[in-house]
Parts: structure tokens; C-alpha cells; sequence
């Protein structure tokens, strides 16, 4: 029964885990944070600009 | 959101429509680096927002504009009448007390109202407003309608006027300083391309309306053209006397909370490498070349016109 329930919280903690980054974060940002945090360079950037000079 | 860049980089831009959710948008670190107002930059700064100052945008490309038949001629005219600012940490706030000072008005005689740049044109239409001062083409915009005219050009009253300055996160350059260099090569790059000719400009001006700020591309022309100087994208470095300048007088009237040290809120090592810059740029890609050629002709003719 103590076992059962680990297995349940657990699973429960994987499926909302993913479903946040599937939903919130998405893929290819994870994939991206976790290729920087193993030393790879970014090669992309996200610059904002008002269509006013 | 378009895309660009020579080589593996790509750099993404994405368009915002107010200063707020710009702010946010850096604090909340969705975005890497921003054009936003010079006096903003500095109270981000301030604020403890980890961010730095690293290039311009341009430099002038701002105006005064009152009613097409209005009666203020100059600027002690604008004693008592209501003019709209974009915001409270515009440089062209700033711009507005420096000239009450210097035209010895009173700090509140013209009643400066905050509007979002594409409100401006409307509100003087509809007289709510007596006058406006914003970044094009927002100016121009008036002028082409018949609603407004120009009453200075920040290039007359306050010489290389800085408006938007580049801002990028601070961790963004400790990791990535290639990347940002590359950033500021490109925003290098595109400015000596563009005030390198006006078939340069009208190509910009179709891109640009296309892409970026959704206009029509004759309302993109005329601010790249009427006159030539109107917006410049040239000697695009911080320097520490312009910023000081602006620096000072936010502290005084208020904008600024405290004094802050150019090298607190700003990192001009991304300029030094310019100078061992390969310049060599023809064209824009997708841009029409022949439809530039065509309206750098005739403005070039309406030139001769005017003479």
C-alpha cells in the first residue's frame, strides 16, 4: 500500500512536471537550457523594439 | 516576430506597442535586449534591474508638432497649451524642461500629458491636445495628413538628440558576449548602410513597413527622406557627455531619483571592436531594389524642385 502510493505521488509529480513544460515553458527551451548548462554557446537572441524611433 | 543573422546566429525581434510590458518583458528575462528610452534605461538601472546600455538605436528622429493652423510659432507660444510626451522617461520629456528653461518659462507652464506615441497624431486632430512631441513616425505621420506641422526638429533645438538606446541583460553579456557583439556589428552595419545613400533608405523604408512597423511605406519614406538628416543611424557609440547631459537633467526635474554613473548603467566595450569591422554590405535581402531605385529618384528630383 506504502509503496503504491509513492509510485502514484511520483508519477503525479512527472506528469505535472511535464505538462508544465510542455504547456508553459515549451521543448525547445528546455532543450536549449539544458545544452547551455553543459557548456554550449547560445546562438540566439530575442531583441524587443517599439515601432517608434 | 521576424528573423536574422549571417552565419548559426539568429536574432529575433519582437515587437512591443507600450513601455510597460517592455519592462516585464526584460525583468522577466523573455527578452535579451531591448530599444527603449534612454532615461528609462538608466532608471531600470536604478531600480536594480541587472541591465546595460550598450549602442544606440539612431539618433534625432523627433519633433515638436502643433495643429496644421495653429498659431504657436515658436516655442514660448506653448506657454500655457497642453502637449503630449510618449512618457514620463522619454528623453523627449527631458527635451521639454531643458527648452522651458532656456526660454526662461516656468517648470509647469506647459501642461505635459502622457500619451502612447500612436495616440498623438489623433489627439491633436481632436483637440485634446495643442501640441505633441514623439519619435517618428508618429511626427511625420501628421505632417502627410494635413493635421499637423512641424514645429522643431529635436535636430535644431538639441544636436544628435538620443531618444531609444540598446539595452541588453547583464547576463546575457557575461555568457554571451559574442553574441551581443554580433548584435551590435549588425545594428552598426545597417546604420552606415542606411545613411550611406537614399536608394539605402527607400529600401529600408519597404522593409521596414512591411515587417516591423506595419505603416504604409510612403509614411516610412518621407521620415527617411524630408529631410535627409530628419533621422540619422551613424555615431551610434554612448558617450559618457551625452548621457551625463541626460543624466542630469532627469535628476533635476525629478525623473531620476538619484544621480547615477555612466559606467553603472553602461557598457561601451562592444564599440572598440568596430573599428576592425568588414563594412561591406550591398543590399537587404528581400528588399525591392528597383521600387528604391524608383522613389530615390523622384525624391531626389523633388529636391531639385524645391531649390
Amino acid at each position: 500500500m506504502k509503496r503504491t502510493i509513492m509510485l502514484s505521488c511520483l508519477l503525479w509529480l512527472l506528469l505535472i512536471t511535464a505538462s508544465h513544460l510542455h504547456f508553459n515553458v515549451g521543448w525547445a527551451d528546455v532543450q536549449e537550457s539544458v545544452s547551455q548548462s553543459f557548456g554550449k554557446k547560445r546562438d540566439n537572441m530575442i531583441v524587443g523594439f517599439l515601432p517608434v524611433t | 516576430m521576424t528573423k536574422h543573422g549571417e552565419g548559426d546566429s539568429t536574432f529575433e525581434s519582437r515587437k512591443f506597442t507600450d513601455w510597460a510590458t517592455v519592462k516585464e518583458a526584460l525583468i522577466g528575462e523573455r527578452i535579451d535586449a531591448v530599444f527603449i528610452l534612454a532615461p528609462m534605461a538608466m532608471q531600470l538601472r536604478i531600480d536594480g534591474v541587472g541591465v546595460k546600455v550598450v549602442y544606440l538605436g539612431h539618433r534625432d528622429g523627433t519633433a515638436i508638432v502643433v495643429g496644421a493652423d495653429s498659431d504657436i510659432r515658436d516655442f514660448g507660444d506653448l506657454d500655457g497649451k497642453r502637449c503630449a510626451i510618449p512618457s514620463r522617461y522619454a528623453n523627449q520629456n527631458l527635451l521639454m524642461h531643458k527648452m522651458m528653461k532656456e526660454w526662461g518659462m516656468q517648470p509647469d507652464s506647459i501642461d505635459l500629458l502622457e500619451l502612447p506615441p500612436p495616440e498623438h497624431p489623433t489627439a491633436l486632430e481632436n483637440g485634446s491636445i495643442d501640441a505633441y512631441i514623439v519619435g517618428e513616425p508618429f511626427a511625420a505621420l501628421a505632417e502627410l495628413n494635413g493635421t499637423g506641422r512641424v514645429l522643431y526638429q529635436t535636430k535644431d533645438i538639441w544636436e544628435d538628440f538620443i531618444s531609444c538606446v540598446l539595452v541588453v541583460r547583464e547576463d546575457v553579456i557575461d555568457h554571451d558576449r559574442e553574441l551581443v557583439q554580433e548584435l551590435v556589428n549588425g545594428i552598426a552595419k545597417s546604420g552606415k548602410w542606411l545613411d550611406g545613400s537614399m536608394q539605402n533608405r527607400m529600401e529600408a523604408a519597404e522593409i521596414a513597413a512591411a515587417n516591423y512597423y506595419f505603416q504604409d511605406p510612403e509614411l516610412l519614406r518621407y521620415v527617411l527622406s524630408k529631410p535627409v538628416d530628419r533621422v540619422k543611424y551613424t555615431q551610434l557609440a554612448p558617450l559618457k557627455d551625452d548621457f551625463d547631459e541626460i543624466m542630469e537633467l532627469g535628476y533635476e526635474v525629478g525623473v531620476l531619483p538619484r544621480r547615477i554613473a555612466f559606467e553603472e548603467y553602461t557598457d561601451d566595450s562592444f564599440v572598440r571592436p568596430l573599428a576592425k569591422l568588414d563594412w561591406n554590405i550591398e543590399h537587404l535581402a528581400g528588399a525591392d531594389q528597383e521600387a528604391a531605385a524608383q522613389a530615390a529618384e523622384l525624391i531626389r528630383l523633388d529636391s531639385e524642385e524645391s531649390l
